[in-house]
């Protein structure tokens, strides 16, 4: 039989990959393609691709990206076949030609929890949200991709790096280098997402490690023993300015537009120590997603002005 | 649908019932053997079989090794494929099956899986790996060897494979060391020392068992730990830390067997909590509510007996001897003891039965030899099975 998916076009060349677009020969399907060479690296088959395949192996979810394939091919390269997503989220928050209508916001927002909540149900972090790993399908339908520094919930007592999610949308007990955490370090980053969409521009850009600091708490108030019992003993908890923790009405004035119940959810994602920030569950159920205006259906969110 | 691109008209339907055959079988088989076997939650249960999706050619050629060739010849812009579920577990009558195709010398096959075991014990030492690094490299390396020659003649060292597994699975388990590392610390281990050059070559071989290994597997890094179990049924069962002590070195123990292979992670622990049970003279009371463990009694006597064979077999070189050198005589009165009440617990397999198990193993695909170098090569967890179906029962 012909060779099963078609690869027509190079689109990209990530760390351990090189991705293409394909077809499914049989079905015309567009799908993508990872590439991965052999023997091309000191250390063998690259972590995150194991990590990928793995957790996308097992996970199936209207609002996951799908692992549709993997293979060998004749020349002995490793390929994983992927659903094939055009856009992503920050390609649309960056289009300053496109509206965000608070349904179309509330619509994202969801799809995004729901999609964390599968993997948090299956004790898989992903450890890196942000809105260039949240795709968009041409039918409207947000998926969390790239699972490469994802891994699965261990015993209590084993030490994890700090050193995951891209800066901006890392948590504060990684900033200050704790080495055990939990989901909680994916809601933060839903949080951090959740106030860029409202904002349309990031809303912690630190420059680096120690400016994210700061951005961060000048933000949200610097983490004290009050708030956050045995904060101090962290690592990083070192020569920190003290700001103090928003008002609501400074959060009101900065997110003009967002409902009481918005903010409400905003600040339990937002929510400095990792054992009272809200967890999927919570965060689903809140008064956000039940007020109105209805989450935007799918097919109807605003896509992307020209073509690329 | 997916619309199946077929071969020569007519060698379709031959093929249809080959699948049907097989599909059939496994759910024969998985009445009688532990392929029905109860599973915890986290562990998902299992299938199997490998399907072949290609044109008919497959169907006729006598045997794997002409087929490359031939279908190469025929057609260029034919490519076969072929589609593999992966099957992490399997019965003791399969792996007798896997390994008679690839193990001539079954003696010298355990004695390099012993020294290869205390080779790794060490580097998992020296870089502090948990035990189930251990566990998961002994793991692919048993696998490895069901489909894959182990022989004289057979152009990968044993050992290489083996330390390959351990490089494997500490990236798999989040512990991943440079493979330089590991590969200086190995040769030190085994007292072997390389020139820069021959360094270089040892460290691309390795990368180059690395994708076999891979490919053996079927890229399912699924892993199972015995030792999570181990640990919440010592506590659930309410065993002190002392003495749940002796269930730990007797699970590190049956790293050097073949259990893990046959049994899911919690009928392994629950194994060695009996047996410790058995050991300690204090009559710890053990409620085995085997119900509320999720362990099926048959499975967990049929793992019990693989442990205490090894024990009764080869104590001396476990890790327990060290610790406990008179328990030799013990294990010899419990494995007494259990043939004597326990054999009716166990899975019973009739002359006729086993003659039926013999011809559904020769025709699994599964257990036919592999080939790595030709064709394109598809891996798939059997949550996927239903699509292979529709793909191939067109």
């Amino acid at each position: 039989m012909p060779p099963l998916y078609t690869k027509s076009k190079k689109v990209g060349e990530g760390t351990y990959a090189v991705v293409y677009l394909g077809h499914h020969t049989a079905t015309q399907r567009p799908i993508a393609i990872k590439e991965i060479k052999a023997g091309q690296f000191k250390d063998g088959l690259d972590m995150s691709a194991i990590r990928e395949m793995k957790y996308l192996q097992e996970l199936r979810h209207l609002n996951i990206i799908e692992l549709v394939d993997v293979f060998s091919s004749q020349e002995g390269d490793l390929n994983l076949v992927l659903e094939y997503l055009p856009a992503d989220l920050e390609m649309l928050i960056k289009d300053r030609s496109i509206l965000f209508s608070p349904g179309d916001i509330k619509s994202w927002l969801l799809m995004t929890l729901r999609g964390v909540h599968h993997c948090h149900r299956n004790h898989i972090l992903h450890r890196d949200l942000k809105p260039n790993n949240l795709l968009l399908s041409p039918q409207g339908e947000l998926k969390l991709a790239d699972f490469g520094l994802a891994r699965s919930l261990t015993s209590p007592n084993e030490l994890l790096t700090h050193n995951v999610v891209t800066r901006w949308y890392r948590a504060p007990e990684l900033l200050f280098e704790s080495r055990h955490y939990t989901e909680a370090v994916d809601l933060w980053a839903v949080g951090v997402i959740f106030a860029e969409l409202m904002l349309r521009v990031p809303y912690l850009p630190g420059r680096d490690d120690l400016d994210q600091i700061d951005v961060t708490f000048q933000a949200l108030g610097t983490p004290t023993e009050e708030n956050w019992s045995n904060v101090s003993s962290l690592p990083n908890y070192n020569d920190l300015k003290i700001y103090p923790e928003p008002t609501r009405s400074e959060l009101r004035k900065r997110f003009i537009g967002a409902t009481e119940a918005a903010l409400d959810l905003m600040c339990g994602l937002l929510c400095l120590n990792p054992a009272n920030r809200w967890d999927t569950e919570r965060a689903l159920l809140s008064g956000y997603f039940k007020e109105s205006p209805d989450p935007t259906v799918p097919v109807d969110l605003p896509k992307l002005s020209k073509k690329e | 649908m997916v619309e199946i691109p077929t071969g020569p008209k007519g060698k379709l339907p031959q093929r249809l019932t080959q699948i049907k055959n097989k599909e059939s079988t496994t759910s024969t088989t998985s009445l009688s053997t532990p392929n029905s076997r109860i599973r915890s939650p986290i562990t998902p249960s299992v299938d199997i079989s490998t399907v072949t999706n290609d044109t008919a050619q497959k169907t006729e050629t006598p045997t794997n090794g002409n087929m490359a060739s031939s279908s190469t010849e025929k057609q260029e812009a034919q490519i076969t494929s072929t589609i593999q579920l992966s099957r992490p577990f399997l019965t003791r009558q399969q792996i007798k099956f896997a390994r008679s195709k690839t193990i001539e010398n079954p003696a010298i096959y355990n004695q390099r899986l012993l020294q290869l075991h205390q080779y790794l014990l060490k580097i998992c030492h020296s870089f502090k790996f948990p035990m189930r690094v251990l566990e998961g490299s002994m793991y692919y390396y048993q696998r490895f060897y069901l489909h894959n020659k182990f022989e004289k003649t057979a152009l990968i060292n044993p050992l290489d494979v083996g330390i390959t597994c351990l490089f494997i699975v500490s990236k798999n388990e989040d512990t991943i060391k440079k493979l330089r590392d590991l590969l200086i610390l190995f040769n030190q281990t085994r007292g072997v020392t390389l020139s820069a050059e021959q360094f270089e070559n040892y460290r691309k071989r390795i990368l180059s068992i690395e994708f076999q290994i891979l490919e053996t597997i079927g890229f399912d890094f699924r892993t199972y730990h015995s030792e999570e179990f181990l640990i919440k049924y010592n506590k659930l069962l309410k065993v002190d830390k002392e003495t749940s002590y002796i269930s730990w070195l007797i699970l590190c123990d049956t790293y050097q067997t073949d259990v893990s292979l046959k049994y899911p992670p919690h009928i392994i622990a629950i194994c060695c909590i009996i047996l410790n049970n058995k050991l300690s003279d204090s009559s710890l009371k053990l409620t085995t509510d085997y119900q509320r463990l999720r362990c099926e009694e048959k499975l967990v006597n049929e793992c019990l007996q693989d442990i205490l064979t090894h024990y009764v077999e080869s104590f001396k070189i476990t890790g327990l001897a060290l610790k406990f050198p008179d328990y030799q005589i013990k294990f010899v009165h419990i494995k007494m003891e259990f043939n004597e009440s326990k054999p009716q617990m166990m899975f019973h397999v009739d002359e006729k039965q086993k003659q039926q198990q013999h011809q559904d193993l020769e025709k699994d695909q599964f257990f036919q030899e592999r080939d790595f170098t030709t064709g394109e090569r598809r891996y798939m967890l059997e949550n996927q099975k239903k699509r292979l179906y529709a793909e191939v029962d067109k």
